[in-house]
């Protein structure tokens, strides 16, 4: 009797087994389609700055006013080479204009001589101004800009206002 | 995605190769390619968004024991400043493991 419950078990385990390994041998692992991905990376600038406003105080009659405050300028590019820079128009009130050569700006980029009136290393932004530039290494850049406005008798007393615009030139 | 199987226990998955740019000049590497569908999970979020897997490890997109079955795919690239601009191309290989 014992025998045979015995031969019976082995007859279970053996089928178990069988069935097992039956399972194990059909799990089956192919290939299926393959999804071609394609990007395509535009080349991307972005300038931010850390001012949306600079005010020149004129308080003191004709003479060269520093910017009440500085302006830092953040590039950050993909572009393998590229340049950024900046234009002023002309500051223009109720009681006149104040020409754009009459502003002018210095930063790390601005050459140090000659003096055009304004100090040292302040150039005039009577035309467009290098800001910033890079090549393959510079992702990202900061450059801190100052300004200065120069004042004469014939400027009137008055609220005068401009802007100055920045454009950049991106190689990919 | 749409899967058929005969029967039994199913899974498909994904991987990918990386993206070559076509000059030759810059690669995008797969953990920087994602993918999200109603298998993976939300967390953790990976850089991408809840949900969406890098393949740079085969990933479980679908698995289950009905024969017909379908989910869409979402797919997440992730590029940064070092990414030169151009035309990447790679692949996505998807597997099937079928147990009966």
């Amino acid at each position: 009797m014992r025998d045979r419950a015995v031969h019976r078990s082995c007859v279970v385990g053996l089928a178990l087994a069988a069935v097992l390994l039956v399972c194990t041998q059909a799990t089956t692992q192919e290939p299926g389609p393959v999804l071609t991905v394609i990007a395509l990376l535009e080349p991307s600038l972005t300038i931010e700055l850390s001012e949306n406003v600079v005010a020149f105080h004129a308080d003191r009659g004709p003479g060269v006013y520093d910017a009440d405050r500085e302006v830092e300028v953040q590039v950050a590019t993909n572009c393998t080479a590229w340049t950024v820079n900046c234009s002023a128009s002309p500051l223009v009130g109720a009681a006149g204009e104040m020409p754009a050569s009459r502003i002018f700006i210095a930063s790390q980029n601005t050459i140090a001589s000659p003096d055009v009136g304004a100090g040292a290393s302040y150039e005039s932004m009577g035309a467009e101004k290098l800001v910033a530039s890079g090549g393959p290494q510079a992702l990202a850049l900061a450059n801190t800009l100052r300004f200065r406005l120069q004042t004469e008798w014939t400027d009137r007393p008055g609220q005068y206002t401009g802007t100055v615009s920045f454009t950049y030139l991106a190689t990919p | 995605m749409r899967v058929t199987c005969g029967g039994g226990l199913w899974s498909v998955s994904a991987q990918a190769t990386p993206l070559l740019e076509k000059a030759g000049s810059g690669e995008i590497e797969p953990d920087r390619l994602f993918v999200r569908s109603a298998g993976t999970r939300p967390e953790p979020d990976a850089g991408a968004g809840p949900g969406f897997v890098p393949l740079s490890l085969p990933v479980v997109v679908a698995e289950g024991t009905v024969p017909l079955y379908s989910t869409p795919l979402e797919f997440r690239l992730l590029t940064g400043w070092g990414d030169t601009p151009g035309t990447y191309e790679g692949q996505i290989q998807f597997t099937a493991v079928v147990r009966p």
